[in-house]
């Protein structure tokens, strides 16, 4: 199954743009540091900075995803039907792999093996200012985030590696770390940020890593925290900036819609992890303020956990499936009786 | 798994090491410039307000 035309040519101007974007940070910082003059640079994060943010990023995020699942469980979000004995443990051993497998793995990546790619280049940009760093480890972590995502959406091959996360019928807390142990382990992101680590950006990938972190969770939560702000006419303008700049319930929803047919859902595009800006900037966001009424897959036959986990080394049983043995690489959507979405007068649409 | 799924696997990791190889080149080397320029900054002479008289 070939790349549409269309969106090969999509890709190609995109990447080409990112080019300019990833180096943008660092021709600011030059222009900045031109401007000012050449003075110490300093690393303005004091010990207990570095410790706060060191164990928010370490244990603080663990305990703030357990909260939300508490929260939802306690809402009603899991019931038996929704969540029975299979999406349990597909969720279950993805919320564990990440931490059992990939954070030892990650952390022998940084402290084994850059040494020996990288010999000698330990901390040789540790000068970078915090607050560019910063800016520097946003951009390069988010957008190549975004890339990630995007090519697993668009390119037919790649999809695969990423369906578990979609098949989900259901947002919140037990299906945010919900992958396939390829796309999880392969997550070219956390290599970058951990070579930018190595380099000397240490202390700015902490914070970025804290932010990220609250945004995505919350992004793939059921809690609409953002609704408030689509409400009420006074907090429009600030609805504006965020659901623009950051990945809000509403927009990263949308891209976990069962269907794209109601003009609420957008599972082809809105690929942003922590900035949305990725998606105004490329052409591939949509923003309707509104909720889907169906998450998922929309032809999803519940595939068994261990097919969904640890696709292709085991395949699903079920006939037809996309990760069969004989099945197709991309199934085209059933179609889905949905109930009707909220009307226009209680939340304003607005398309991008 | 059969060899098709293997050369899968090996595809997308090689899409991957380009994604995340192509960024850190363009920052590093944008780095390694700024870091360049300035070491080979000319150090600024200093004025003669700079001069420090001593009392004999």
């Amino acid at each position: 199954m070939q790349i549409d035309p269309a969106v090969r040519k999509s890709i190609f101007r995109d990447v080409s743009l990112s080019l300019l974007i990833y180096a943008l940070p660092v021709l600011l910082m030059y222009l900045s540091l031109s401007i000012r003059g050449y003075k110490p640079w300093q690393n303005p994060l004091s010990v207990g900075q570095t410790w706060f943010l060191h164990n928010w990023s370490n244990y603080g995020i663990s305990c703030f995803v357990l909260l939300l699942g508490v929260i939802e469980f306690l809402s009603g979000l899991y019931d038996r039907d929704r969540w029975d004995g299979n999406e349990k443990l597909t969720d279950l051993v993805c919320f564990a792999f990440p931490l059992l497998v990939l954070r030892p793995f990650v952390t022998y990546f940084g402290l084994k093996l850059l040494p020996l790619v990288l010999p000698g280049l330990k901390n040789v940009f540790s000068w970078v200012p915090f607050w560019w760093g910063f800016f520097i480890i946003c951009v390069a972590d988010d957008l190549t985030q975004y890339w990630y995502h995007r090519l697993h959406h668009q390119v037919p091959w790649l999809w695969r590696f990423h369906r578990t996360h979609h098949s989900a019928a259901y947002m919140g807390m037990s299906m945010a770390s919900r992958q396939n142990a390829f796309y999880t382990i392969f997550f070219s992101q956390i290599y970058l940020t951990s070579a930018l680590v190595y380099l000397g950006l240490g202390p700015s990938a902490l914070l970025v890593q804290t932010i990220k972190s609250m945004i995505t969770t919350l992004a793939h939560s059921s809690i609409t925290w953002d609704k408030p702000f689509y409400r009420y006419r006074v907090l429009h303008p600030v609805a504006w900036v965020l659901e623009r700049l950051i990945s809000t319930p509403a927009t990263h929803h949308a891209h976990h819609a069962a269907t794209t047919e109601d003009g609420v859902g957008y599972y082809k595009g809105n690929f942003g992890n922590m900035f949305f800006l990725w998606d105004v900037i490329f052409g591939t966001a949509h923003i309707s303020r509104q909720y889907p009424n169906a998450y998922g897959i929309s032809h999803y036959e519940k595939d068994q956990w261990y097919a969904q986990f640890l696709w292709p080394v085991f395949k699903s049983k079920v006939e037809g499936s996309e990760l069969a043995a004989d099945g197709p690489m991309v199934k085209v959507d059933a179609p889905l009786k949905l109930p009707a979405i909220a009307t226009s007068s209680e939340v304003p649409q607005e398309a991008a | 798994m059969k060899i098709a799924d293997g050369w899968l696997l090996l595809k997308k990791i090689l899409v991957g090491i380009m994604i995340t190889v192509v960024p850190l080149v363009i920052i590093a080397s944008g780095l390694w410039s700024i870091q360049h320029a300035r070491m080979n900054r000319p150090q600024a002479k200093p004025t003669s307000s700079d001069k420090v008289a001593y009392a004999n």
